[in-house]
């Protein structure tokens, strides 16, 4: 427990205000030396030409692509089954993990089998939801809701675990009860291991997403993506790498503005006052 | 003063028309896989009403289960609890509670003036009472200024008034307090006392405080009930004649004040001194 607590602090502490404007020049600064020392090793041979491609040549492909429809069904495809499979997580592990935590002694009964579902890596559900589904959306969301529903029922234990004594004691002691309690104690508590754990199933969804889509040919931007490779349009293939790329900064960038819109009073988020 | 099987220890129970709290031969054991752990053994006092009443005893004797019993947070195992002169099966509305732990005690999330108003929404205040109870308690604590701000941007000691605030908008009949200076530096603790004692002759309020500070039960109360054994019972119930008016310099200086003080202090090293003699031997 101590640990997932820690982890969800060292991931979410971030410097406040000013902070992160400076931050950003030498972020974008790194980001331009990684692409021109790419361009360099490929230019100077270091990176073979059968598998590396030439900055131009790539934003090239991305600039024809951009504009074709197959991308966007691509990217609808597959957004489509990560959406549906992770409102499918919510819906499941919000609530199941909600009552796991409730109870110290289930809690700690579950919580053994719970990490060592979680460590398992999720793709070696591939196999065994093909079987099932063939490759197709329905079988990418049950793939995304098995492997990414973990992290949130986690969470959404954890968080109704730590609903600790002195906070119960003084709303029951107030008569705070019933949908106020829900409303003003219960979800406060929660919401930080939720939006963490939707976070990371988020991540894992799309990871899964696209990685299924590889690997077992059904619909999206990884079968575009494999496809490309396969038919040696090596181009056309970084410049898919690049908008699935995009797309994952995209749904990070989401959660982090939602965390900090919903949780301006917490440690992670609220400035530094000392 | 050390028999006590059965009977109330003298003075601790005051048959009178104005008793607001009464402990009668509460007793609690927690149960576990082992058998029962008696916490709390055959407890019986009484509160009057605007009387200001500490339990003090060696720390882990069980003063806090004591205190979540008389609350209604916990049911005894044996005697009961009555408030008004009824039986406490859970947290009545007359009792405010204030813990040790403010920041936890206080909602992180919510402003000062709603973690204040909070209690009184749930308890379908009018709208317009809630705000000027809100803003009255505020006023009264010294915080009248702050109700915007949220608990985690002020000191220990200013979070621990919003949590008084909250009890005294609540216009409890009973201020139950649980350790409440023991988080906060000294100088703050004095003046928090003092807020408490005129809070209290402002309000009428009836106050029971749990602490191991002694010099702070002595300086605070009217009584004080020592709690002492295994299971924990009443050692002993002193009157604190001190008058109403007290002062952190002048009141500490009295002959009076240091006398009780050294029989509290004795009363309570010679209960710990028991305790450990138990374990070792």
């Amino acid at each position: 427990m101590s640990v997932t607590v820690q982890a969800l602090r060292g991931v979410r502490t971030r410097t406040a205000g000013a902070g992160r404007c400076s931050n950003l020049a030498p972020q974008l600064a790194l980001v331009v030396l990684l692409l021109a020392s790419w361009d360099l090793l490929v230019r100077t041979g270091v990176l073979p030409a059968s598998g590396a491609v030439r900055l131009s040549g790539i934003a090239g492909a991305l600039g024809d692509v951009v504009f074709t429809a197959a991308l966007w069904t691509a990217v609808g495809d597959s957004l489509t089954s990560w959406l549906v499979g992770l409102a499918v997580c919510v819906l499941v592990g919000v609530p199941l993990g909600a009552l796991l935590g409730w109870r110290d002694g289930v809690y700690r009964s579950v919580r053994l089998v719970l990490e060592f579902v979680r460590a398992t890596p999720p793709v070696v559900l591939i196999p065994f939801v093909l079987l099932f589904f063939g490759p197709s959306q329905e079988m990418k969301i049950f793939l995304v809701v098995l492997g990414g529903v973990w992290p949130i029922l986690i969470q959404s234990m954890y968080g109704v675990h730590d609903l600790e004594g002195t906070l119960v004691h003084t709303a029951r002691a107030y008569r705070i009860r019933g949908p106020r309690f829900f409303a003003s104690v219960l979800m406060p508590t929660v919401l930080p291991y939720l939006l963490t754990g939707a976070r990371v199933s988020a991540v894992l969804g799309l990871l899964l997403t696209i990685g299924s889509e590889m690997v077992t040919s059904a619909p999206g931007l990884g079968r575009a993506i494999f496809d490309a490779q396969t038919s040696n349009d090596l181009a056309g293939m970084y410049a898919l790498v690049v908008v699935a790329g995009v797309i994952g900064l995209l749904v990070n960038t989401v959660f982090t503005v939602i965390e900090r819109k919903v949780l301006s009073w917490h440690p992670s988020q609220r400035p530094v006052t000392s | 003063m050390t028999s006590i099987k059965g009977d109330a220890v003298a003075g601790a129970t005051r048959p009178s028309l104005d008793t607001v709290m009464a402990a009668d031969h509460v007793a609690f054991s927690y149960s576990s896989a082992a058998g029962a752990h008696p916490v709390l053994g055959d407890i019986s006092f009484t509160i009057a009403r605007g009387e200001f009443v500490s339990l003090v005893g060696p720390s882990g004797i069980g003063k806090t289960t004591l205190l979540r019993v008389l609350s209604g947070l916990m049911q005894p195992t044996a005697g009961e609890v009555r408030l008004d002169g009824e039986r406490v099966t859970e947290p009545p509305r007359q009792l405010a509670l204030v813990l040790q732990d403010y920041s936890r005690s206080l909602l992180p999330w919510m402003s000062i003036e709603r973690n204040v108003a909070l209690p009184l929404r749930s308890a379908k205040v009018a709208r317009t009472e809630v705000r000027s109870r809100t803003a009255a308690a505020l006023d009264a604590v010294g915080l009248a200024g702050d109700s915007e701000k949220y608990p985690w941007q002020l000191s220990g000691g200013m979070q621990q008034r919003v949590a008084i605030a909250r009890a005294l908008a609540y216009q409890p009949e009973v201020l139950v307090m649980d350790e409440p200076f023991a988080s906060v530096d000294a100088q703050t603790r004095f003046d928090l006392e003092d807020l408490v004692l005129r809070l209290r002759r402002e309000f009428g309020m009836t106050v029971l405080l749990v602490t191991h500070d002694i010099d702070e039960a002595v300086y605070l109360s009217d009584r004080i009930v020592v709690l002492a054994g295994k299971p924990a019972q009443v050692a002993d119930c002193l009157d604190v004649p001190l008058g109403p008016i007290r002062d952190q310099i002048a009141t500490k200086a009295l002959p009076e004040y240091a006398a009780l003080r050294g029989r509290v202090l004795s009363e309570i090293r010679a209960a710990s001194a028991a305790r450990t003699d138990k374990k070792v031997g």
